[in-house]
């Protein structure tokens, strides 16, 4: 088959890989206790070793059981053709198989079992116990029974079902609901059957054969395609495509459940998402399809899931599962009509697919390769992911376009920021120039210490020296001016910094108009020098901020 | 819907409230079966529910003094080619309609082989129905009532001509059928399951002896 997305089984790869798990990351293989070939030696030499002297004997016993396997399955294959042993496995080797492995995954899969249907059990204790023993006395009974003919097999089964339900049905202490009995029914045929799956999935030869029989048979018909069974399957529509996945998936899966039920569950799943397929054509009213429609899109679906030992799984349903269940309710039905599906391919011919029989030998003889479905879905395959794709790099683009506008409208930002910015220092610059020009010698003195202040703007003894030479100056009216505008300044950053404090700023703003009463007319400049300076108080090269700093404390001189 | 609550499965019924019936649909393609079961089971015809996915399997319970008869019904595909495969469908059915149209001719006829065929291998003591469906069409008749009708008296089958278009004779069909019924009947898995067992030996002689 071709890879399926979101395929989902019910054996991870963690329980395929080699038991020894730390270290080696080969599958490991139920033949060798699930290790993988070298850490089975490994194991082996192990056991070999720690065999004391007294167990040489039995362990020759069991490696002459273990020659006599061999050779059985040597035999199996042998015997096939002797269509006369229905039963093959040996006892040994069954025998065997029970003593050696409590499996791990089926304890798992039995107490998950058990915690599902724990609500149900918990009610009457003792009807907990009784169904314990009673499906404990089963299990055994049947383990005895390996050798005896699946019809009798099955025969105990249903019976050990009848029995259950008689023991519900005669429950002194009260009476159960009807719902009730079902789900512990449910219960006990899931336990049970969970726990001698082993024993009783495709035990036969005849099963073994039949399995291969279908799957070669269905192999041969490849060429089959919607149109020759009459299905209404919109091979274009990507929905559909998917829901015959997903059916085909589930029918998949089938083989991947253990108890009949959860078989059942999958043959059911399977056949709604065929009901999705034929609600979902293209043909005239879509109304809930009808079984004309529905059986042979199962037919198609059937033909081209293959599933694996189809045969054994459909005869271990109809052997194993509570005979009611499959005579009446939904799954029942389905299964019947998986019963038919598989029953119409292998009796498919000529006349059953309305085409001449040369054509259908041609076809079946491999000389006409017809344009499959196979290649068809290949192709819806590959289209289907093309598009999935486009629309993910559809979306990709339309992420990237939003990226890249929106680091345009930033860059547009920034720079109409830093023209801006710009601006307002070009109208600082201005303002400073004008007090350059006023007076030369100030600016000059506060250039130099602009020269020092990096290193030293922290240091308050710095800021005490000015003190002493500040007064010589005095005098000089306009000082204030200057003194006033780069306090400003310095405040400015200051409320920035603490930004959490604005009531700061009116204040200050006041005591700014009041030194500046008797300036010329800068106020307009010193607004817009003060929003700068609010938005730019980090960007470190703005020059006016060592000079503010120094000129404070001119001003708080004065 | 009240057959929801229904437990699904017949043994375990509760004795003298609920019987469960199985009941297939037989016909050819175009007779209008899954439209007859429609109108029985949602009371439609052609404006269908978005929850009905499908009309091949159904369920519905009818009334009958004091007990409920829940019919399930179990639709089959008409189509000539898969005609081989009808017994595992009325394998353990206790009832079924035979669906024809009468304006075609051809159907009545198939109608009459699978009833030759129920009577020779489905259970015994299946109740059989005939449906003469598309009374709706009554100027394009071309099968007579009377002709069905005698037909069906000779045979023991219960005879009704129904419109899925009208619901004409729809419920009343399957009422005829309820009241056939034995209503105490016990449903017994055991005896099913060898049922089973049996008739899945048998299949395979089956299906070659039909072809």
């Amino acid at each position: 088959m071709m890879s399926f997305k979101k395929g989902h089984f019910r054996i991870g790869e963690a329980e395929l890989k080699c038991k020894k798990g730390n270290g080696c990351d080969y599958y490991g293989n139920p033949q060798w206790d699930g290790f993988c070939s070298k850490c089975y030696k490994d194991v082996q030499k192990q056991r070999r070793i720690n065999m004391s002297p007294k167990k040489v004997q039995m362990n020759k016993i069991s490696s002459k059981q273990d020659s006599k396997k061999i050779g059985l399955t040597e035999k199996k294959s042998k015997l096939s053709y002797l269509k006369m042993f229905n039963t093959i496995k040996s006892k040994d080797e069954i025998s065997e198989k029970t003593k050696k492995d409590y499996d791990p995954l089926i304890t798992k899969q039995l107490d998950q079992v058990d915690s599902e249907y724990s609500l149900i059990l918990s009610e009457p204790k003792s009807l907990r116990v009784d169904l314990k023993k009673q499906i404990r006395n089963f299990c055994q009974m049947m383990m005895s029974h390996l050798q005896s003919p699946v019809d009798i097999q099955s025969e105990l089964t249903q019976h050990f079902y009848q029995n259950v339900l008689d023991m519900l049905n005669n429950y002194s202490h009260e009476e159960l609901s009807h719902e009730t009995k079902e789900q512990i029914l449910d219960y006990t045929e899931k336990y049970s059957m969970i726990k001698l799956y082993k024993f009783l999935f495709c035990m036969t030869l005849a099963d073994e054969d039949e399995d291969l029989g279908i799957q070669k048979r269905i192999r041969q018909l490849n060429w089959v395609n919607a149109k020759h069974l009459d299905c209404d399957i919109d091979k274009t529509n990507a929905q559909i495509i998917e829901l015959v996945y997903k059916a085909i998936l589930e029918l998949l899966d089938m083989d991947s459940a253990t108890a009949p039920q959860d078989k059942l569950a999958c043959v059911v799943r399977c056949c709604r998402h065929i009901f999705g397929v034929l609600q979902g054509g293209n043909n005239g009213v879509k109304g809930p399809a009808s079984a004309d429609d529905f059986l042979p899109v199962l037919i198609f679906v059937v033909l081209k899931a293959n599933p694996v030992r189809l045969k054994s799984n459909l005869h271990y349903v109809t052997r194993f599962c509570n005979a009611s269940r499959l005579m009446s309710g939904e799954a029942g039905y389905y299964f019947t009509n998986l019963c038919c599906a598989v029953s119409f391919i292998e009796n498919i011919n000529a006349e059953l697919l309305s085409m001449n029989t040369e054509e259908f030998e041609q076809y079946m003889s491999g000389t006409l390769v017809s344009d499959t479905w196979d290649s068809a879905l290949i192709i819806c395959e590959g289209m289907h992911q093309m598009c999935e794709q486009l629309a993910l790099l559809a979306d990709l683009k339309r992420r990237n376009i939003m990226i890249v506008e929106d680091a345009l409208k930033f860059k547009k930002e920034m720079s109409s920021f830093r023209e801006n910015l710009m601006g307002q220092f070009a109208v600082l610059k201005e303002v400073y120039t004008i007090v350059d020009d006023n007076d030369q010698i100030e600016k000059k003195m506060s250039v130099s210490i602009d020269d020092f202040d990096p290193l030293c703007s922290n240091l308050p003894q710095w800021t005490m020296t000015p003190q002493v030479v500040q007064p010589t100056e005095r005098t000089r009216t306009n000082s204030s001016c200057t003194d006033g505008d780069s306090w400003d300044i310095h405040s400015a950053e200051t409320v920035s910094l603490h930004s959490l404090d604005s009531n700061m700023v009116p204040e200050n703003n006041t005591n700014v108009e009041r030194i500046l009463e008797n300036t010329i007319n800068p106020q307009p400049h010193l607004n817009e020098i003060q929003e700068i300076s609010i938005q730019g108080w980090q960007i470190p090269s703005i020059p006016c901020e060592t000079g503010g700093k120094i000129i404070t404390n001119t001003e708080n001189n004065i | 819907m009240a057959n929801r609550a229904v437990p699904q499965r017949p043994n375990g019924q509760t004795p003298g409230k609920i019987c469960q019936f199985k009941l297939v649909l037989l016909g050819e393609s175009s007779v209008g079966k899954s439209s007859l079961v429609l109108r029985f089971v949602k009371g439609q015809f052609h404006e269908y529910q978005e929850s009905t996915i499908g009309a091949a399997f159904l369920t519905q319970t009818i009334h009958l003094n004091d007990v409920a008869v829940k019919f399930e019904i179990w639709d089959t595909a008409g189509q000539e080619r898969y005609h081989s495969l009808a017994p595992m469908y009325y394998r353990g059915a206790q009832a079924a309609i035979v669906v024809y149209d009468i304006t075609n001719q051809d159907t009545f006829e198939r109608a009459k082989n699978w009833v030759k065929e129920l009577q020779r291998q489905a259970t015994p003591g299946i109740v059989i129905a005939l449906a003469g469906n598309k009374l709706d069409l009554n100027n394009m008749r071309s099968v007579q009532t009377d002709e069905s009708q005698t037909y069906a008296y000779e045979n023991g089958l219960l005879f009704m001509e129904t419109s899925a278009k009208t619901s004409a004779n729809v419920t009343e069909i399957f009422k005829a059928i309820a009241e056939k019924l034995p209503k105490n009947e016990t449903t017994n898995a055991a005896q099913q399951g060898r049922r089973l067992v049996e008739s899945e030996a048998g299949n395979k002689s089956l299906s070659s002896c039909c072809k």
